[in-house]
């Protein structure tokens, strides 16, 4: 993880802040604008940020692109821009499909940033404004699943190398069989592994009564309030593009 | 004192055992013995509240720690009167470095910051862990995790221990730690609970108790595969290609992980594919890792492997056809969720693999850590003919487990010679070995005789 000096509450309020202003905001300058801004935010959070963010983009293009050309193809109200048949595309059409595509890596930016953030710091983060430790554990753990649970298959998937199977070069039939199967043991660890976490920090007094303390303390510092002030007035002008 | 009064568990329908009495004073260790899948584990977990707060089943009778009802504490709040050091150290640790994952429970007790740094660098010094408090727990070996849990332990200090194969891939060195470290919180007057197969666990303990067996155990029972191959009745060991004489080729080979000094360097070794080696070294010298460099799941930082004269660049599915490889961490070496479809994955693999000669197909949540051991060994005589790389074969298991596999690896040795195996378990048995390593001073030594 990078180490930043910026207390983590800081970092949980941009986050925040871009990925709600995104669903504020409607116009696509507006929300490109958005998006390069929690893409460029993510590359300062994340060590060989522009790196891990293009390889993010490239893994979710398909996905985002299959989404645009539904919203495209079966949108039929507003401005008629082309048809074919029966394929036509709206304007709206193209817009709806714009703001989803932008949204979504708005907000996929964001919980990249967030995700290089570990249960001590949310656990720092809540503690500043007196949120239970609870939350911290459940946010980390959200934050982490999806890390986790792609953690867990590439484990298995190195599982099948080391037993001499190359998933590639099976049949689609059986790749898919073999696929299901992993995901399914990975989800069922995912859900065993947090169970063994919940028991691993209640043997340590997690979610008991009385009193804590810190070993290290953050306190909020000008420069998160600067920071914070930089960001929001930042998201509010593009916002009103 | 701690009472078990006529205690008991059963799971769904299924009684494990009933009507235990222990009345364990303070200041004694007790050793809880039995074979894999006796219920050691579950007696623990019963003491300290996973059962069944966590874990569903019905006890009965009950637990007192001197006046205290244990079963009326929560679990959250029994860190106040027990530390619980499971057997599976990896899933205990949850922090990104050693200092937080040793000051978290001492922030619950609400110490002041300074005091939590003197306790913990007791502790840190107490377990020789001092250099590796901003280390990720991950990165440290399975000796090393399981000291980390002692340190932890030690930093709580409650009255009651319940320690689950706290041995379990320690060398002698992180033993005579261990061992110490009883022996003092013994004298302090603490009470000590200890489930462990390490035959030195006897001569420490002031008690020991083997658990009434378990009237429905669901077995794994290897002899089914070992007999079946060592009586020569059925050879199904699947050969890909002949192995050749030269297997490895390490050339002035240097790994170090991220923001630790460097495990070995320069270090340059051939092995043939019909050695027996056994791999020694202390706790974190680096014994698995050197494991992992050659199956390619570790890439080096400088020099050279050479497999069968191929240069090794990273994990290939084809490197199958020379090796078989065994992770210490039984889960890695397991997939699917049961022990049927963990052998389907093998049939997968080897499709002239017959199908599992057992009747029923247990979740592998439903063993014990012995029986997930076993259940990654039913593939073993299989392997004959390839070139073993075991990382603790032997961690876990009981002594009926343990011999048979003792009895495959002397089978291998004469009979399918090459192997490389890391254990702390072998040393007394040299004549298995051709050749004997351990590491020292960043590279490996060979050992005379």
């Amino acid at each position: 993880m990078k180490k930043s000096s910026l207390h983590p509450l800081t970092h949980i309020l941009i986050a925040l802040l871009l990925s709600t202003f995104v669903f504020i905001a409607k116009k696509p300058v507006s929300l490109l604008c958005l998006t390069i801004l929690a893409l460029l935010y993510a590359v300062w959070r994340m060590e060989n940020g522009w790196q891990k963010v293009f390889k993010t983009l490239w893994h979710t293009l398909p996905f985002l692109l299959v989404l645009a050309f539904f919203q495209i193809v079966f949108r039929r109200t507003g401005t008629l821009l082309w048809s074919y048949g029966i394929l036509k595309i709206s304007e709206e059409g193209v817009l709806i499909s714009l703001q989803l595509t932008l949204r979504l890596l708005t907000v996929i930016y964001c919980a990249k940033a967030l995700a290089v953030m570990d249960y001590t710091e949310f656990s720092k983060a809540f503690s500043a404004i007196r949120l239970p430790e609870e939350l911290s554990f459940m946010l980390s753990y959200a934050i982490h699943l999806v890390p986790k649970f792609l953690g867990q298959l590439k484990g298995f998937v190195t599982g099948l190398k080391l037993r001499g199977i190359d998933a590639a070069g099976l049949s689609f039939s059986k790749r898919l069989q073999v696929y299901k199967q992993l995901s399914i043991t990975a989800l069922a660890e995912l859900i065993r592994s947090s169970e063994t976490a919940a028991i691993a920090l209640e043997l340590r007094g997690f979610r008991s009564e009385g009193k804590r303390s810190k070993l290290h303390r953050q306190k909020f510092s000008y420069r998160d309030l600067l920071c914070l002030l930089f960001f929001s007035v930042l998201v509010i002008i593009v916002t009103r593009f | 004192m701690l009472f078990l009064q006529d205690f008991g568990i059963s799971f769904a329908e299924q009684k494990l055992w009933e009507g235990i009495n222990l009345k364990i004073p303070e200041g004694s260790i007790f050793h809880l013995k039995g074979p894999n899948a006796s219920g050691k584990s579950s007696l623990l977990n019963a003491i300290s509240g996973i059962i069944p707060e966590y874990v569903k089943a019905k006890t009965t009778g009950n637990i007192l720690l001197g006046q205290t009802d244990l079963q009326a504490i929560p679990l959250k709040e029994k860190f106040h009167y027990l530390w619980h050091q499971l057997s599976d150290a990896e899933a205990q640790l949850f922090f990104p470095d050693c200092l937080s994952e040793l000051a978290f429970a001492l922030e619950h007790l609400a110490l002041p910051a300074e005091n939590i740094i003197a306790k913990i660098n007791l502790a840190a010094a107490q377990f020789g862990l001092e250099n590796m408090l901003q280390r990720d727990p991950s990165t440290l070996s399975g000796g090393e995790k399981k000291l980390l849990l002692c340190a932890i332990a030690e930093t709580i200090d409650p009255p009651l221990l319940l320690l689950d194969e706290p041995l379990n891939g320690l060398d002698k060195q992180a033993s005579d730690l261990v061992f110490k470290w009883l022996k003092n919180k013994k004298e302090q007057g603490k009470i000590i609970v200890v489930a462990d197969h390490n035959p030195l666990m006897e001569t420490v303990a002031d008690f020991s108790y083997t658990l009434p067996e378990n009237p429905q155990p669901l077995t794994i029972d290897n002899s089914l595969f070992t007999d079946a191959v060592l009586n020569l009745q059925d050879k199904r060991d699947c050969v890909i290609t002949p192995i050749p004489e030269v297997l490895y080729n390490i050339e002035e080979l240097s790994f170090a992980y991220p923001n630790a000094e460097f495990l070995f360097k320069d270090l340059s070794l051939q092995i043939n594919s019909n050695e027996n080696i056994l791999l020694k070294g202390k706790n974190g010298a680096g014994k698995s890792t050197f494991l992992k460099l050659l199956t390619g799941l570790l890439k080096p930082n400088k020099g050279k492997i050479y497999l069968q004269g191929k240069l090794l660049q990273g994990l290939d599915p084809k490197n199958f056809a020379h090796f078989y490889y065994q992770s210490q961490i039984t889960k890695e070496n397991l997939l699917g969720i049961s022990v049927k479809q963990n052998w389907l994955f093998w049939q997968l693999a080897i499709p002239e693999l017959k199908d599992l000669p057992i009747k029923e197909d247990p979740l592998f949540t439903e063993l014990s850590a012995g029986q997930q051991k076993m259940v990654s060994q039913q593939i073993l005589p299989y392997m004959l003919s390839k070139f073993w790389i075991l990382d603790e074969p032997f961690a876990s298991l009981d002594e009926n487990a343990g011999k048979q596999l003792f009895n495959l690896l002397q089978y291998k040795s004469r009979n399918y010679p090459g192997m490389l195996i890391v254990s702390h378990s072998l040393k007394a048995h040299r004549e298995l070995f051709d050749r004997v390593f351990s590491f020292q001073n960043q590279t490996l030594q060979e050992e005379k005789g």
